[in-house]
């Protein structure tokens, strides 16, 4: 499939899905070595379940959002993601596999700057939504 | 969304209070490890040669890797500064990034962090205490690489 020119981007565009996981325990020591996010809830099922989010250990809310920046990092490249706001909307845990889609709300232009303004979601294997945000990206002329 | 009244004052008198500044030299490995602990095979995260022709001083940091900043027990000067009595367990609620230019290998990166709203709200567990901070992250051109908002659910 070839994907349109970023310039010639239009509202409804779906940006091109990414999929991860399925998500293990060993990347989640990963990311918590990683990031710095030992919170025990994500490493310790014991602790998670005394919590009150078990019966397993849950996934950083981080993690999934660094997912959703790298589909967007994909399609217009690192240094063109302006802003991206999610929210976590359903927990994730070992065994998922999480599908990053989003679509293109809204494209402007500005002092010859042209942006999109995105709306982006995950939904897990079982098709629940677990992250829900908003994304602002610049499509540089190429 | 905010209930005046329900909440006690020490936990509203935290609305405002700033973290001293916390200052963190980017390397590479903590770049790399970050990027392959998210799965993200961008080699302007790994390669430096590329990151260089690319116009990069080196590699580039993936756009969330500023998480990193702040969390390690050596960075934070004073543990009781964000301290909240409220609740058994906080999770993450929201997370919203502004980017203005890339975190590179090298930078020298220095965090300030502020508690900027705090509410209370009743949920289906019962009542949950919202913490909203927001930092901002400068380099060591005194350039400002992005502002963060992140909302904890405490309950």
């Amino acid at each position: 499939m070839v994907e349109p020119k970023l310039l010639e981007i239009k509202p409804g565009y779906e940006i091109p899905a990414l999929t991860k996981g399925p998500i293990t325990r060993v990347q989640l020591a990963k990311y918590a070595g990683a990031s710095g996010d030992f919170n025990p809830i994500h490493l310790d099922d014991e602790i998670a379940t005394q919590s009150g989010v078990g019966p397993t250990v849950i996934a950083h809310g981080m993690l999934s959002m660094a997912f959703v920046a790298q589909m967007l990092t994909d399609w217009v490249g690192p240094t063109n993601l302006r802003r991206l706001g999610v929210r976590f909307t359903a927990m994730v845990r070992p065994g998922d596999v999480l599908t990053c889609r989003g679509r293109v709300e809204q494209v402007r232009t500005e002092g010859g700057k042209t942006q999109a303004d995105c709306e982006v979601w995950i939904d897990n294997q079982r098709g629940e939504r677990v992250l829900t945000g908003r994304a602002v990206v610049d499509l540089p002329r190429h | 969304m905010s209930e005046a009244g329900t909440l006690p004052d020490e936990i509203r008198a935290l609305i405002g209070r700033e973290s001293p500044p916390v200052t963190v030299v980017v390397d590479t490995e903590q770049i790399r490890r970050f990027a392959d602990a998210i799965g993200d095979p961008n080699p302007l995260y790994y390669d430096e040669d590329y990151a260089r022709s690319k116009g990069f001083r080196s590699i580039i940091a993936p756009p969330t890797f500023l998480t990193t900043i702040g969390r390690w027990p050596w960075q934070r000067r004073d543990e009781t500064l964000f301290r909240i009595p409220y609740g058994r367990v906080a999770i993450h609620g929201e997370q919203e990034y502004e980017w203005f230019r890339p975190v590179q290998a090298g930078d020298v990166i220095t965090m300030t962090s502020r508690i900027v709203d705090i509410y209370e709200k009743a949920g289906r567990t019962g009542r949950m205490l919202f913490v909203v901070t927001e930092s901002r992250y400068v380099n060591h051109f005194g350039e400002l690489v992005a502002i963060a908002r992140s909302t904890g659910i405490r309950r």
